[in-house]
């Protein structure tokens, strides 16, 4: 699971995908208690994935925060389709999650 | 006649320097005694269970300033916490007799 | 003897003589019944059974953000975590459910009740330490984290039942406990003077800065709660103490003697509203 939980529902001609991320998205602008800069940790490109090819891809920034939740509706998909989400972040840590659109 | 003066003219400085350093450990027990009283207080105010988060500060903040020589501002600070705690006690006091009014019947 | 000790002993006295001359005395079930009217009196057009959603319940423009929220809401990564935590041995094999049983729907709605030989109000985030610390696990602290997750997953299972906190008629340490529940929310604390009534009901409904207060009526239905302000999941003596702080009271201890009382008021007030932990609040 990763980390992701993700939802995929179709309504009419599109499906909307919700997905919760589990991540500290550290912005690289705070500091801790001893005043020491804590380094950049964030999600930068989450991708919708559909038969291997990409539907969508979002860019997120040091702006987003903790634990982040998106929503996306796209054109395409069927009810009964496996859609994968993934991101990747700003040190090269990755996860990803199928869901089937019901 | 310039022995005399020289005498007279350590004399008056080895005084001055004697009472300015008997005013600045008056300065400093004042503060430390303010303080002492303060955190007397302030434990008065735990006790009864309606300390205040602004009076600990206080003291923190005093003994700090003690530590700096700034035993005026030191004082003022713990007066005020003496305050605050004794006022706390009276809070707690008025509150026991008080709450019940505000029960909705 | 203090000072206080000699008014409050004054104070009993004279309820003592009041109760002897037979006058009209508030019981519990007699408090939440006014409890619940004042509520449903101050908001006229909410059921009772809407509270449970706090501000939710009472202003409409939040109420739409939040059902976005709850869409899929933040806490559900929790619930995970809370059942993984929840499910795992401790290092002697034994699980949480030799001290919880094996029905989980129930756990949650057991809480808070009148621990009657500890002669104190036990709670659901001291029964897992007490329960930890049965089978030589370290306790977990009670404001974030573990605890939190684990009470959240243990709400969710719960959730749908209907509160029901008893107080032991038998029991007159138990009523001075519920006693002094009662007596901690409507008293004023803090530099800034005011009791959880002040804000909570007198005010409820009225905005504090950019906050709309929330009516007290159904204040514990929904904890463990995933606050926006923390970013993440809390207890509810957390959120004690931070309101404490707010009005510049110094907070006592978590599961401290003064919130489990406190809970033990809270919830016996929401008796008969429907559990829905853990919730999602600004």
């Amino acid at each position: 699971m990763a980390g992701i939980k993700a939802k995929a529902k179709l309504k009419g001609d599109a499906v909307k995908v919700k997905a919760l991320m589990k991540h500290p998205m550290e912005s690289g602008l705070r500091k801790d208690k001893k005043g020491n800069p804590i380094p950049a940790h964030h999600i930068t490109e989450i991708t919708l994935l559909a038969g291997g090819e990409t539907l969508m891809t979002a860019n997120f920034g040091p702006a987003v925060s903790k634990n982040p939740y998106i929503s996306m509706i796209v054109a395409g998909p069927a009810k009964g389709d496996e859609l994968t989400i993934a991101w990747i972040d700003n040190k090269g840590e990755s996860a990803s999650t199928e869901v089937v659109v019901k | 006649m310039k022995m005399m003066k020289k005498i007279t003219l350590i004399a008056i400085g080895l005084l001055i320097s004697v009472s300015s350093s008997i005013a600045i450990a008056d300065a400093k027990s004042d503060a430390v005694s303010a303080c002492g009283a303060a955190e007397n207080a302030r434990k008065a105010a735990a006790q009864a269970k309606m300390e205040w988060t602004t009076t600990g500060k206080l003291i923190k903040a005093a003994n700090k300033a003690i530590e700096k020589g700034q035993f005026d501002k030191a004082l003022s600070a713990c007066n005020k916490a003496k305050f605050e705690g004794e006022t706390s006690v009276k809070q707690a006091g008025i509150e026991l007799l008080a709450w019940n009014s505000r029960v909705p019947n | 003897m203090g000072y206080i000790k000699m008014i409050r002993i004054t104070a009993l006295t004279i309820l003592g003589l009041i109760l002897f001359a037979g006058a009209a005395v508030a019981t519990p079930e007699g408090d939440r019944k006014a409890f619940s009217d004042f509520y449903t009196n101050r908001f006229s057009d909410i059921p009772a059974s809407d509270f449970v959603n706090g501000v939710y319940a009472i202003d409409a423009a939040s109420r739409v953000q939040w059902e976005q929220i709850e869409d899929f809401p933040p806490y559900e990564l929790d619930i995970d975590d809370g059942e993984v935590l929840y499910q795992a041995p401790f290092a002697n094999g034994k699980t949480y459910a030799s001290c919880f049983g094996d029905d989980l729907s129930v756990i949650r709605g057991k809480y808070p009740n009148w621990d009657a030989d500890k002669a104190i109000v036990m709670t659901l985030e001291l029964a897992i330490n007490n329960c930890r610390e049965a089978n030589n696990e370290k306790p977990l602290k009670y404001k974030k984290g573990a605890i939190a997750q684990l009470s959240s997953y243990i709400a969710m299972q719960g959730r749908g039942n209907s509160i029901n906190v008893v107080i032991p008629a038998d029991s007159s340490a138990a009523m001075e406990a519920y006693e002094n529940g009662k007596e901690f929310f409507y008293s004023k604390r803090g530099q800034l003077n005011f009791s959880c009534s002040d804000c909570h009901m007198s005010n409820s409904g009225n905005k504090v800065r950019a906050d709309l207060l929330s009516p007290a009526l159904g204040h514990t239905s929904h904890f463990p709660v995933y606050r926006s302000k923390w970013g993440g999941l809390g207890t509810l003596h957390r959120r004690f103490g931070g309101c404490n702080k707010n009005v510049r009271a110094k907070p006592f201890s978590a599961q401290g003697e003064e919130y489990r009382n406190l809970e033990y008021f809270l919830s016996y007030m929401n008796n008969g509203l429907e559990l829905n932990g853990p919730g999602a609040r600004k």
